[in-house]
């Protein structure tokens, strides 16, 4: 029985969504404290099954003789369940506020918690049809997330999203159809391929799908719809989309390289080179990017590309080590990244202020805002003691141990320089926030309401905290990294 | 209580955050004794915890509290408290003071982090801690300059910090340590001596950019002068000493006895050095000498120290010399700095014209730069003479054994660059104290403030003149950090050997400033001119236009690379998969008829339009490529079809 609670875990925010639908919350106090506590009980349900000490499995569930469906949870499921429970219970204390302002809260309560359920769905899926299957709808669930404002620019982005992820899925799906016809698309911890399944062919389907589920974590080639749809959507869709559903990709590529594929018949081939060079490019790309941009909104779009590739690298440098990095990287830029855009959105909300332009004297109007804005910037750039140093830190030295060659020079050469385009395009804004210049008129401070600034406070307190006491993060995730090997 | 005083510091520094709603003079008050408390306690871990490594979870904090460590945690305490005495009338009536106690505050704890390290990942995350927080420092005055040179500042510190982190992965894959204690054994042992070298110079990098030495320098007259001069103090007698730490951790336990390091830190240290002393020599502003003076004193104490690399067994006179010149680098500048801020406070201006005549009629600031500046000169019987002494002997000791004339060329420039620098003092000296200009009255500071440079002041000649009872002690404490040996036998530093350096100096110094600044640099009317050429500035020159084009070309890369998918969409769109353009009839009437139309049959317009729209749509699907597609689609359909109705 105690399987079913998988069940109650993807159930729970599906049917707080779709009674958002029916019940149409205006979002008052009593409704928001309702949706908490749903969430909150989604928390430790999800909390209770990952302290269980066995895994949990459902029994599957046939849709034809081959295809089925059926949830488990391992280590690396319960991880990201519990990171996403979190964030979500966080957003809707934000969203609280700034919904007000950009209105039709149903539709959009709605749809944020049926993503939540699909995104939550996409980590406890135990072969990859149900993983597809939630892949698809979380894409689709969250289309209406980005298309929130209805304005011609939320259209084009939102449908550019929906293209790219929609067509990643197709790549993947072909690959999907190869594999199936070859081997078992359940998953299991270590693959289960032999060397003699790795046929040309075979390679060739791995390639696809790894391509087309990255898409959705915006890997170059197919990385430019972020830009597009991500500062188009409300800040604590943008947010979530940035912070968690993108890493829906990278769960999705971890799961088919090593609870499929296995390692080590990856391990040196054409395949695991292309796929560093492409994580390498759009590191490199993403942050320099960020750089040029003058738009806050867009130039974080631009910090998100380049910051969830290296969740990628790490996934693909194929190590514990490394994939230690990615899982670190990918809670630790969840965190600051929901944090920053949520900071990105309080200054929108507050001051319109849309581009770096208005940054100056900023840091007087809003203290505690930019104080969040800092604190999580110096944990995107990987300032110690904040938590994205410690991620930098194992992908780097993931990188040299495995690789002794050029490459092993090379990776950790990128992640600083894209470090350092990082530091750039977040301190910037910041400097001129805190030290307008002499010149400067004096300004007010403005209101800055205190239920988005608890959220903030949060994130921000978590990137320290977790960073200052990192040793006890550091080996769970490398029992979780060593889990899959 | 060696955690005492790296955690003391901060939350004093979260205590400040309250008290700047109480006002300036509780801000003060607090940052000195919360200093106080510091030094307090740094003295008493130091005495009670000797040679202890203490070790903490979070974060793998590792400090140890061996004799240069506690010696540089001693000092650094106290320049803090110095410091701190004097700010409460530097800036009475300034703004945004809490923000500067707390980052006052905040760099205390990790200055004196990165001196107790003794593992290089809590070094790097002081160090880092340290490098950002003191850009508030910086820019604290928010003057344009201030601006400008905190940019530089912040660029060349986060690029340092990335660079030097590169460096430990490095060390981290070659060695599998971090730990200071093992490095050396460690980095004897490894076979890749190319991945060693990489790391060495990338860490070098970093703590090079913190030390200001050639070419990474050009933050460090930037920012020392528009910094608040109680911070200039610390920035140029400690934050500068950070650097040099990493770089003697190098010499020490990374790259030990490789003769190619000792020569790559004798050709920089040079270059610093004589660099620093002929730009102080040209300026005119009282900060600026004193932040190129801090260039190239960092110059020659990177001689020092290649010279400890070079000369292996024998370089007693190297290490001691090399220590004792950091530390009285760090006392003279917290000395000059702070006499450069009571000059500011009252007159609100540095330039030596304008303050020319400030310092006649007070014959207690008088002394004090004069122990300050005959300590920077290294005249006998004060702290600088030993260390430049012990120094000048190394490299003559070296210069003896390699028989290399280069050497010998090094040396001549080290007794040059002395010149310089008591020539550029002298020009000070007498601008201030000896020339007439306004009269600037006799009060100069409160009893605090006097205080505080009396007490920086007097350690000066105390170590000056116990060489043997106090300054070698010192020194000899730190040989197990610097790989440093004991004396064979004693110095004797009033021998005609040793004076002979300062007073070929001293002739120098007299020939340049007579000669040179008094008929170059001096005007007729006694004004002090500038005539430095703006546009030889390595950052200006150099630098910036390169990294402007290197942005560029990257700039033009990036953008192609990241809208290639979007232009092959593009590309696509505009070539294959075009919307056919309909075979366009606006107006299926003539006008004649259509005008008519208006008046009656409108119905009939109507109709037109509608069959227009639809014929446009119709032709717009026919034509594109998805409906050829289609239509394949359904032939294949059909011709399916036929053939299981055949097989049936």
């Amino acid at each position: 029985m105690r399987n079913m609670i998988l069940y109650v875990i993807v159930l729970l925010p599906a049917l707080l969504g779709l009674g958002c639908m029916f019940f149409k919350p205006g979002g008052s106090k009593k409704q928001t404290a309702f949706m908490l506590a749903v969430q909150a009980i989604t928390l430790i349900v999800t909390l209770i099954a990952v302290c269980g000490d066995q895994e949990l499995s459902t029994a599957p569930l046939y849709f034809t003789e081959s295809l089925s469906f059926s949830l488990m949870m391992d280590k690396l499921g319960g991880f990201f369940c519990l990171l996403t429970a979190v964030c979500w219970l966080l957003t809707i204390l934000y969203a609280y506020v700034y919904m007000k302002h950009e209105g039709k809260e149903p539709r959009f309560y709605a749809f944020l918690f049926l993503t939540e359920s699909m995104v939550l769905g996409s980590a406890l899926a135990a072969d990859l049809v149900t993983l597809y299957l939630f892949f698809e709808l979380t894409s689709l669930l969250s289309f209406p997330l980005v298309l929130h404002s209805q304005t011609h620019k939320a259209l084009l982005g939102a449908t550019k999203y929906l293209y790219y992820s929609v067509g990643g899925a197709f790549v993947a799906l072909f690959g999907m159809a190869v594999l199936a016809s070859n081997a078992s698309l359940t998953f299991t911890a270590g693959g289960h391929l032999t060397a003699g399944d790795l046929t040309p062919t075979m390679m060739l389907a791995i390639f696809l799908m790894i391509l087309g589920f990255s898409a959705k974590a915006g890997l170059f080639p197919l990385h430019n719809w972020l830009p597009s749809a991500h500062p188009v959507a409300p800040a604590p869709a943008h947010a979530l989309l940035s912070g968690i559903i993108a890493k829906v990709g990278a769960v999705a590529v971890i799961r088919i390289i090593y609870c499929i594929v296995g390692v080590e018949l990856l391990q040196g081939s054409w395949l695991q080179t292309t796929f560093i060079v492409l994580a390498l490019v759009t590191i490199f790309m993403g942050s320099f990017m960020g750089c040029t941009e003058n738009g806050l909104k867009k130039r974080l779009a631009y910090s998100s590309i380049s910051q969830i590739s290296y969740v990628l690298l790490g996934v693909f440098i194929m190590t514990p080590l490394g994939l230690a990095g990615a899982l670190l990287q990918l809670m630790f830029h969840a965190v600051a990244k929901i944090g920053v855009f949520q900071s990105a959105g309080a200054i929108i909300y507050l001051t319109e202020t849309e581009t770096i332009d208005g940054f100056p004297a900023l840091g007087k109007r809003l203290p505690t805002t930019l104080l969040c804005f800092t604190l999580l910037s110096l944990s995107l750039v990987g300032i110690p003691p904040f938590g994205g140093f410690h991620s930098k830190w194992y992908l780097a030295i993931g990188a040299l141990d495995a690789f002794p060659d050029a490459m092993g020079y090379v990776i950790p050469a990128v992640l600083l320089a894209s470090a350092l385009f990082t530091a750039y395009y977040l301190f910037a804004p910041i400097v001129q926030a805190f030290f307008p210049g002499k010149d400067h008129p004096p300004v007010q401070r403005v209101h800055e309401p205190p239920a988005m600034m608890l959220s903030l406070v949060m994130f921000s307190a978590a990137v320290l905290l977790l960073g200052l006491f990192h040793n006890g993060v550091v080996s769970t995730i490398l029992s979780i990294a060593e889990s899959l090997m | 209580m060696v955690w005492f005083v790296i955690f003391f510091p901060v939350l004093a520094a979260l205590a400040t955050v309250y008290l700047a709603k109480r006002g300036e003079k509780a801000l003060g008050l607090w940052a000195v004794i919360a200093t106080g408390a510091t030094l307090l306690g740094m003295i008493i871990a130091a005495v009670s915890g000797f040679g202890g490594v203490y070790t903490l979870p979070i974060v793998h904090l590792t400090v140890a509290l061996d004799g240069f460590r506690c010696l540089y945690g001693i000092v650094v305490c106290f320049m803090w408290f110095v410091a701190a005495m004097l700010s409460p009338q530097y800036f009475r009536h300034h703004h945004n003071l809490g923000r500067y106690y707390f980052f006052f505050l905040l760099c205390l704890s990790s200055t004196v982090g990165v001196f107790l390290s003794a593992h290089l990942y809590t070094t790097f995350m002081f160090f880092e801690m340290m490098s950002i927080g003191s850009y508030v420092w910086v820019a604290q005055e928010e003057t344009e300059g201030a601006m400008d040179a905190g940019k530089t500042y912040l660029t060349i510190a986060v690029l340092g910090g990335l660079v030097t982190l590169m460096g430990l992965f490095l060390l981290h894959n070659v060695t599998g340590t971090l730990l200071v204690s093992e490095l050396r054994e460690a980095c004897m042992a490894t076979a890749e001596r190319d991945k060693l070298w990489a790391a060495a110079l990338c860490i070098f990098f970093g703590f090079a950019a913190k030390a200001g030495l050639f070419p990474l320098h050009i933050w460090l007259p930037k920012a020392h002068p528009v910094a608040p001069a109680p911070a200039s103090a610390l920035l140029s007698g400690v934050l500068t000493k950070a650097g040099i730490f990493g770089v003697l951790t190098i010499t020490a336990q990374i790259l030990v006895g490789e003769a190619t390091w000792g020569y790559i830190l004798l050709v920089l240290g040079a270059i610093t050095m004589v660099l620093g002393a002929v730009i102080a020599v040209f300026s005119t502003n009282l900060k600026y000498i004193l932040a190129c003076s801090s260039l190239s004193q960092i110059g020659f104490i990177t001689v020092g120290i290649s010279m400890i690399c070079l000369l292996g067994e024998e370089n007693a006179l190297a290490a001691n010399g090399s220590v004792l010149y950091m530390m009285n680098h760090s006392l003279v500048k917290l000395v000059l700095f702070l006499f450069a801020g009571v000059v500011y406070f009252n007159t609100h201006a540095l330039d030596l014209n304008d303050i020319r005549g400030f310092g006649r009629g007070k014959p207690l600031l008088h002394v004090i730069f004069l122990s300050g500046a005959c300590s920077l000169a290294g005249i006998p019987g004060f702290c600088g003479y030993i260390s430049k002494t012990l120094v000048h002997e190394a490299i003559v000791e070296y210069a003896h054994h390699s028989h290399l004339w280069t050497i010998t060329a090094v040396e001549w420039l080290f007794l040059f660059s002395g010149g310089l620098t008591a020539a550029y003092l002298t020009k000070i000296y007498v601008a201030v104290f000896w020339q007439k200009g306004k009269d600037f009255g006799k009060s100069w500071g409160t009893p605090l403030s006097k205080a505080a440079l009396c007490i920086a002041a007097v350690t000066l000649p105390v170590i000056g003149l116990t060489p043997h009872v106090l300054a070698e002690k010192l020194s000899g404490l730190t040989l197990d950090f610097t790989g440093g040996h004991p004396f064979h036998h004693e110095v004797h530093y009033l021998a005609w050997v040793n004076l002979k350096g300062v007073v070929i100096s001293l002739c120098i110094a007299a020939v340049v400033y007579c000669l040179f600044i008094r008929k170059v640099l001096i005007a007729k009317d006694g004004t002090y001119r500038s005539v430095w050429p703006k546009w030889l500035s390595l950052e200006d020159s150099v630098y910036k236009p390169f990294f402007r084009a290197l942005f560029a070309v990257i700039h033009v890369l990036c953008r192609l690379v990241c809208d290639i998918p979007d232009l092959l969409i593009l590309a696509v769109r505009k070539t294959v998969l075009r919307d056919s353009r309909a075979k366009v009839k606006t107006d299926p009437y003539p006008r004649l008829v259509r005008m008519f139309s208006r008046f009656g049959d409108e119905s009939a317009q109507r109709h037109a339009d509608i069959t227009a729209t639809r014929k446009d749509v119709v032709s717009r699907f026919t034509g594109s490529l998805s409906f050829a597609l289609l239509m394949t689609c359904l032939g294949l359909c059909i011709a399916l079809c036929v053939m299981i109705l055949t097989v049936f």
